[in-house]
């Protein structure tokens, strides 16, 4: 080995890749068996109503809701399986769709135009992306620029050959040109990690899911409208072959799988959700180190997250779809960790610090760095001494705006 | 005896479809390290084109600095005329010394700084230094990346067999680590 410290911090870095990918994989495992559960409980159920109504009025007598509820988990029906196939193949097929409609709607989407060479903020923006792109080994992606004064970038494009790294005019005269580096590191990690397949394949996945709960919402409503009619579930009333308290039987059979099924469809939603967002936090973490692999320098993302979190204006949509790609979770948004595309800052900087064993003083915790003027680049990244706390580029002497 | 003729197949093909995976792993690892070290070379020769520009966009306000210019410049030349490519390396790292203490001097000149074509020449030859060590950054982990891959089981197995060594790091020499490390000689005025 060269150099003893560079194997250190490369052996970290494989370490904590190796564990988010890990955690990725089992997530995403996860989200299938859900898709798998829910389309096999849909086709059961769709089987075992069909067999209640046809079924001899005698057999039927002799069934209870406990029998039927207790053939879910007996041997698996065809009708079941098929459901569990299907389900899961609609999220994979339909994650394959929109990978195909391409990335340029994502970024256009958001109001995005190629960054301006004349420009030096900008030029610094295209200056750092194909560095870190070099650093990647991958092509350099696209550098787009959002007019905007909040903070925040992202990265669009099905794979690194057609990848767009987007950075909001904001976020360019806010941070000094280490802490851009690492931004854009950031977002590299998510172009050469191939997040936007990911993201889109298990934001497709859950959609389905979620999608197919509403869809079956839908339905029993409009057939428990007719239920109040009389009639059970879409079917019609003329079964002359029902005797005795058959007809009934077969309602409150039909009822109770329908519970079920209702239960399923509500929770089954939420889990998806959840397990998409914990993917999405997953990726996250992954890129902080992807970034903090490629700069070697984990102290320019803990500035720039620190910078993040305490501007205050950021990009208002909360749940637009470049969210789950962006530096950070756009703010203003009510929902819980639970629910967030991103692990909380402070979480992500205490990760980024045990990467290395970063220590800082509280001091320099607690205030990043002044923004930079952006006329004089840091000439080289900080290298044998990636943890130097004196790093901190002197204070601007025309202010932010100047 | 069919059932065990079909087993056998089954194996035989697993065995060959692995065996391709690692060779394929191999070969993408060992062009990875290649494209790589080409990658430093590309910057490198940027940055050969660039100094030029940047000594004749501030030679006029740099009377006083005309002997740093005249060193880069040198520096420069030695770089692009090298005979081997131990002396190459040699001399990009002079280079790499001498061109920062040019941009500290730059620095201390604000009426150079604000005018545009400078400071956009010094962005893009700062930009083209971090490629540079980007690219050597990027070659050493390509170089790791491909000898984990010999090394370890399973393409240990078949390196040696299909001619794969491991490949040799870039190593920071001692000059220019002393160069990085030394205070910029910066004349205050």
């Amino acid at each position: 080995m060269a150099d003893p410290s560079a194997a250190l911090y490369n052996t970290d870095f494989q370490a904590a890749i190796a564990r988010n990918k890990r955690h990725t994989v089992i997530l995403f495992i996860v989200l299938l068996l859900i898709s798998a559960i829910v389309g096999y409980v849909l086709g059961w159920a769709i089987a075992i109503i069909e067999l209640i109504w046809n079924l001899p009025a005698e057999e039927v007598s002799r069934l209870t809701a406990g029998a039927v509820l207790l053939d879910l988990l007996g041997p698996p029906r065809p009708g079941a399986l098929l459901g569990a196939a299907i389900v899961t193949g609609a999220g994979f097929i339909w994650g394959l769709i929109t990978l195909s409609s391409g990335a340029e709607i994502l970024a256009s989407f958001a109001g995005a135009r190629d960054a301006n060479p004349n420009d030096l903020h900008e030029r610094q923006l295209i200056d750092v992306v194909a560095e870190m792109a070099i650093a990647a080994g991958i092509e350099p992606p696209r550098a787009m620029v959002i007019e905007t004064p909040a903070l925040n970038a992202f990265a669009s494009g099905s794979s690194p050959k057609h990848a767009m790294i987007t950075a909001t005019t904001g976020i360019l005269q806010a941070c000094t040109r280490e802490e851009l580096q690492a931004v854009i590191g950031h977002e590299m990690g998510h172009v050469a990690e191939y997040d936007v397949r990911y993201t889109t394949v298990v934001a497709a996945m859950a959609g389905v899911i979620v999608l197919l709960a509403h869809f079956l919402g839908n339905i029993a409503q409009y057939s428990l409208g007719w239920g109040n009619y009389g009639y059970g579930y879409g079917y019609r009333p003329s079964r002359s072959r029902d005797e005795g308290g058959a007809g009934g039987v077969r309602l409150l059979l039909t009822l109770v799988v329908v519970a079920l099924l209702a239960i399923v469809m509500i929770v089954a939603p939420l889990a998806s959700k959840l397990v998409q967002m914990a993917i999405s936090r997953q990726r996250e973490y992954l890129a902080d180190v992807s970034s903090a692999k490629l700069t070697r320098n984990p102290v320019g993302l803990i500035h720039a997250l620190q910078r993040l979190e305490a501007s205050d204006t950021n990009i208002a949509r909360s749940n637009s779809p470049v969210s789950a790609l962006c530096i950070a979770a756009p703010k203003g948004a009510w929902f819980s960790g639970l629910f967030s595309t991103h692990p909380p800052i402070p979480d992500r900087i205490a990760r980024l610090r045990n990467l290395g064993g970063v220590a800082m003083t509280p001091s320099e915790v607690a205030s990043p760095p002044p923004p930079a003027a952006p006329d004089m680049p840091a000439v080289e990244p900080p290298r044998h001494g990636p943890w130097d706390t004196d790093q901190t580029p002197p204070p601007p002497q025309k202010g932010p705006w100047g | 005896m069919t059932l065990g003729l079909w087993i056998l197949l089954g194996v035989v093909a697993t065995l060959v479809i692995i065996v391709i995976g690692i060779y394929n792993g191999l070969v993408a690892g060992r062009q990875e390290v290649r494209n790589a070290w080409s990658q430093i070379d590309i910057q490198l020769k940027r940055r050969h084109d660039l100094i030029p520009n940047l000594v004749n966009a501030v030679k006029d306000s740099m009377q006083v600095e005309q002997s740093q210019l005249t060193a880069v410049i040198a520096a420069r030349n030695q770089a692009v005329s090298a005979p081997t490519p131990a002396d190459a390396m040699k001399a990009e790292n002079a280079l790499t010394g001498t061109l920062r203490q040019l941009f500290a001097l730059v620095e201390s000149y604000p009426q150079l700084r604000s005018q545009q074509n400078v400071s956009g020449l010094m962005e893009e030859l700062s930009s083209t230094e971090n490629r540079i060590s980007f690219a050597r950054q990027h070659y050493n982990d390509a170089v790791q990346a491909q000898n984990i891959r010999v090394a370890s089981f399973p393409g240990v197995l078949l390196a040696s067999s299909f001619g794969f060594t491991s490949e040799t790091m870039y190593q920071v020499p001692e000059t220019e680590r002393a160069a990085t490390e030394a205070v910029p000689d910066v004349h205050l005025r």
